[in-house]
C-alpha cells in the first residue's frame, strides 16, 4: 500500500536511511615486497578498486518488511554488511534508528573451544545485548534449536547443521528491532528449513523493521511490502514489491515464476 | 547495549560485559586442554625461574642477591607485557569470522587478551609475596619488608597495564594492515628482553650501552617492580615520571589509532 507508507513518512523518520551509498573495496593484491618496490618506481597507481555500490539510495519505514532482489554480485550482501556498521560507507550516508540484528551469520562461531551456552552468551552480547536480555530467552533458543543436551558441549563437536540451527535460533530469538535476513539462512535439514521460514514470516509480521534478501521471488511477493532491485551496485528500481520482482524478472527474461522460485 | 553512531569511547563503555566475557573466555580456553591447566600460569614463570637460576649460579656465576626473586620481580610484568601483545596483535585477523559478520566495538578484542594476561599476572605476583613472606621469616639476611610499599606495586601494575593495552591496541591494527608486524614479533621480543634488565642489573652494562636501556619503556616499569617487590623502597619521582608518561603516550597513540584504522578492519581481514 504505497500510499499508506508515504503518509507514515511524514509522521515518523525512517528506521533506514541510506543516502548515496558508495562502498568501494580496494582490490586485494597481494601486497608482496616485489609488489610494494614495482609499485614505488613505477609512480603508477597499481591498486585499483572495486565498486560494490554507486549511488544508493532508498529508505525503509518502521514495521515494514523490505525485500532486496538482484543477480549475484549486485552489493546486496555489502549493502547488509554497511547497514549493519561492519563495513563503514566510503561516500554517503546510512542513518539506522534503531538496533539491528543481522541474521547472515550462520554459527555464531564464537570459539570452538567453548559450549555452546558459552557461545550463545558471547553471541548475544556481541550483537549489543544485556547479558540478562540473552538468558531470559535462553531456554526459547536451546528449544528451536533442537540441541538438548548438546547445549553444554564444545562447539567443535558439533554437526554443521548443528551450528547453523543455534546460530539461526539467537539471531531470531533476541527480539530484533531491526532484522537483515539473507537467504543463506536455508540451515539444516528440510524440517528445519521450514520452521525457520515460519519463523521468517512471523518475524515480518512483528512490529520490527525487516530487510530480506532472497532468490526466491515468492518469498518477496508474499512477506514484503517493499522491495529493492540492485544491479552493479546501484538501485534498477524501488517500490511496491509486485511491481519490481515483476520488472525483475521481465529484465532477467525469467518471466515463468515457478521456475524463478525454485531458485531459492 | 551499546549505541551506534556515539563516540568510540562510549560504545566501548557500553560493550563492557561482551569484555568481561571475552575475557573469562580467553582464560578457559587457555587451558582447556592441558592436564594441569589453570597450574600452569604459576608454573611457567617459576620453571622459568629455575631455568635461569641454574644457568646463572653456575656458567655466568652472577653477583646479584637472591637471583631467582630478582628474576621474578622482573620476568613477571615482562612476562605480561609479552604475550599481552603477542597475543592481542593477532586477535583482530584471527577473528576475522566475527568482525565480517557482526558489529562490536573492535578494541574489546584485544582489550580482552591484556584483561586476561593481568589476572595470570596478578596471581604470579601473589605467589611471589608469599615466597617473600616466607623467605623472610625463614632467613636473617633477607630482608623484604614490601607491606608498607604494596602502594607502589598497585602503581607499577596499574602503569604497565596502561602502557600494555596501548601497545596491544597499536599492533593489532597495525598487524591488520602489515602482516609481517607478527612475524617479526618473536625476535623483535627476544631483543626486548635483553635490552631489559630482567636477568642483569643496569650497572652491569657498559656506559656506552646505558641509553638503550633509558629509551626502553620496559626498563621503568621493571624498576618499579623492583622498587616494590626485589629491594621495598620508595621510587625515585624519575622513575615514576618517566613510565606515567610512557603508559600515557601509548594509550593515546594506540587508541587513536586503532580507532581511526578499524573502519577499515572488515575489508582487510
Amino acid at each position: 500500500m504505497p500510499f499508506d507508507s508515504e503518509t507514515a513518512s511524514l509522521a515518523v523518520p525512517p528506521t533506514i536511511e541510506v543516502q548515496d551509498l558508495w562502498l568501494r573495496y580496494r582490490s586485494s593484491q597481494e601486497a608482496t615486497l616485489k609488489r610494494t618496490l614495482v609499485g614505488m618506481t613505477q609512480r603508477r597507481k597499481v591498486t585499483r578498486y572495486v565498486e560494490a555500490l554507486r549511488g544508493v539510495s532508498f529508505t525503509v519505514q518502521r514495521g515494514s518488511v523490505c525485500g532486496v532482489i538482484g543477480r549475484n554480485g549486485a552489493g546486496k550482501s555489502t549493502l547488509f554488511r554497511t547497514i549493519c556498521g561492519i563495513l563503514t560507507p566510503s561516500e554517503g550516508r546510512v542513518v539506522v534508528r534503531g538496533h539491528v540484528t543481522p541474521l547472515f551469520s550462520l554459527g555464531i562461531g564464537f570459539n570452538r573451544e567453548l559450549t555452546g551456552r558459552e557461545n550463545v552468551l558471547l553471541g548475544g552480547l556481541a550483537m549489543g545485548l544485556a547479558p540478562e536480555e540473552v538468558q531470559e530467552q535462553y531456554q526459547a533458543i536451546v528449544a528451536f534449536a533442537e540441541l538438548a543436551d548438546a547445549i553444554d558441549y564444545p562447539m567443535r563437536t558439533y554437526s554443521s547443521g548443528m551450528s547453523a540451527r543455534l546460530g539461526f535460533a539467537v539471531a531470531v530469538h533476541l527480539d530484533p528491532e531491526i532484522v537483515l535476513i539473507d537467504e543463506a539462512l536455508a540451515a539444516g535439514d528440510a524440517r528445519f528449513k521450514k520452521k525457520s521460514s515460519d519463523k521468517i514470516s512471523e518475524l515480518c509480521e512483528r512490529d520490527c523493521t525487516v530487510m530480506i534478501i532472497t532468490h526466491g521471488v515468492r518469498i518477496i511477493s508474499s512477506l514484503a511490502d517493499r522491495c529493492l532491485w540492485l544491479d552493479k551496485g546501484r538501485v534498477m528500481a524501488e517500490g511496491p514489491a509486485p511491481d519490481v520482482v515483476d520488472a525483475y524478472l521481465r529484465f532477467e527474461g525469467v518471466l515463468d515464476e515457478a521456475t524463478a522460485a525454485e531458485d531459492m | 547495549m551499546y549505541e551506534r553512531g556515539s563516540s568510540a569511547l562510549r560504545e566501548l563503555a557500553g560493550a563492557r560485559e561482551l569484555l568481561r566475557n571475552l575475557t573469562s573466555r580467553e582464560l578457559k580456553v587457555r587451558y582447556k586442554r592441558s592436564t594441569l591447566g589453570f597450574l600452569w600460569t604459576l608454573l611457567n614463570p617459576l620453571l622459568m625461574m629455575a631455568v635461569f637460576t641454574l644457568v646463572f649460579s653456575t656458567a655466568f656465576k652472577t653477583t646479584i642477591e637472591w637471583f631467582p626473586v630478582y628474576f621474578l620481580s622482573g620476568y613477571l610484568p615482562f612476562a605480561f607485557f609479552q604475550a599481552s601483545v603477542m597475543i592481542a596483535t593477532g586477535s583482530i585477523v584471527g577473528n576475522a569470522g566475527l568482525i565480517t559478520k557482526v558489529y562490536f566495538p573492535r578494541a574489546v578484542l584485544p582489550l580482552s587478551v591484556v584483561a586476561s594476561q593481568l589476572v595470570h599476572l596478578l596471581l604470579g605476583i601473589g605467589v611471589l609475596l608469599g615466597a617473600l613472606v616466607v623467605l623472610d621469616l625463614a632467613s636473617d639476611s633477607a630482608d623484604f619488608d614490601f607491606v608498607p610499599y604494596l602502594p607502589v606495586l598497585v602503581l607499577a601494575i596499574v602503569l604497565l597495564a596502561a602502557f600494555a593495552m596501548g601497545m596491544a591496541l597499536l599492533f593489532s591494527a597495525g598487524n591488520t594492515f602489515l602482516r609481517d608486524i607478527g612475524e617479526f614479533l618473536p625476535v623483535g621480543f627476544l631483543l626486548w628482553f635483553y635490552a631489559t634488565p630482567v636477568i642483569y642489573q643496569v650497572d652491569f652494562l657498559p656506559e656506552d650501552w646505558r641509553w638503550v636501556l633509558l629509551l626502553n619503556p620496559l626498563t621503568y616499569y621493571v624498576q618499579l617492580f623492583r622498587d616494590a617487590l626485589y629491594d621495598p623502597h620508595w621510587p625515585a619521582p624519575a622513575t615514576v615520571a618517566a613510565a606515567t608518561v610512557c603508559a600515557a603516550v601509548s594509550l593515546v597513540v594506540g587508541w587513536t589509532l586503532f580507532v581511526r584504522l578499524s573502519e577499515r578492519f572488515a575489508k582487510e581481514v
